[in-house]
């Protein structure tokens, strides 16, 4: 080989370094979105599933064995649509109905911090929650989706940055 | 209720809809706790009971009668209770039933107050449902 053989192989090579490198990287970010997605879809899923045993539970009045109210179709409906819409980089939350004919979405990340949503059939959505020794607790009107003064406030209270007030 | 230091006090709330705990985290869920609408949430003093009769309160006062099934309870103290503002109303029969009284009116207030109840109760699984 010369000296102009080898420095075209350098440049392959090193092309080909650069290939193979970018490659490997965009691959890695592929497998991570990849991974992440399938993380998400299955927090998903198993929120969509607690959402559809709640909601064959609680089809009849006194489903709890107490007073509870049964979930109508309209509310568990909303409930999906805002489930499958939830807030990019939000964690999933867990589902239940409550005695009271609504959906509830909770998230309960340490003893200390949590916050739930009650879903209603009126499109008026109730909250409370709680970090450390301050509480909060409201109310706003949404269909679909979360209501960003509640997503704001779901991340405020439950958010694992200690310096979050 | 009376008769021992309130604070020492222990209640369970039956769970008789599988929805309502996660047996993979071994969690009470925050609608267990949510008071139908008369403002009275069902529970029954345990503090001087053991778990066999802790059951068969359970099994005749609350599932038979319903004909349900007794998937396991909260177990909370008293003074969990307490710490919400809200207080408990002795409610027989039998003797040992109660009712949690004393709720926010707000709705979201009361699901802060559910919220607190479920991060402090204890989920007991009933060994022969």
């Amino acid at each position: 080989m010369n000296g102009s053989e080898d420095g075209a192989a350098s440049v392959w090579i090193h092309v080909g370094d650069v290939a193979i490198g970018d490659s490997a990287q965009a691959l890695r970010q592929c497998l991570e979105q990849l991974q992440e997605s399938r993380s998400i879809l299955g927090g998903l899923a198993f929120s969509l599933a607690e959402l559809d045993q709640a909601a064959n539970e609680a089809r009849s009045d006194g489903w709890d064995g107490y007073q509870g109210v049964a979930l109508d179709c309209d509310t568990w409906a909303r409930a999906r649509r805002i489930l499958i819409d939830l807030a990019p980089g939000l964690p999933t939350p867990s589902v239940e109905a409550d005695p009271r004919s609504n959906v509830l979405l909770s998230w309960r990340p340490a003893p200390d911090r949590g916050f739930v949503v009650a879903i209603r059939d009126s499109g008026r959505m109730t909250f409370g929650g709680r970090r450390g020794s301050s509480g909060i607790h409201g109310h706003e009107v949404g269909h679909d989706q979360l209501p960003a003064p509640i997503v704001h406030e779901l991340r405020r209270m439950i958010g694992s940055d200690p310096r979050t007030p | 209720m009376n008769g021992e230091p309130r604070e020492e006090r222990r209640v369970a709330r039956f769970l008789l809809a599988s929805s309502q705990f996660a047996r993979t985290t071994g969690r009470v869920k925050v609608g267990a706790f949510l008071p139908p609408a008369n403002g009275r949430l069902s529970v029954f003093d345990t503090t001087r009971a053991d778990e066999d009769a802790i059951w068969s309160l359970g099994r005749i006062h609350v599932a038979e009668p319903r004909r349900k099934t007794l998937h396991g309870r909260a177990d909370l103290d008293v003074k969990a209770v307490h710490d919400q503002g809200l207080r408990i109303d002795v409610a027989p029969p039998p003797p040992e039933h109660a009712n949690v009284v004393g709720w926010p009116a707000d709705d979201g207030a009361q699901e802060a107050v559910a919220l607190q109840l479920a991060e402090r109760s204890r989920l007991v699984l009933n060994p022969s449902p």
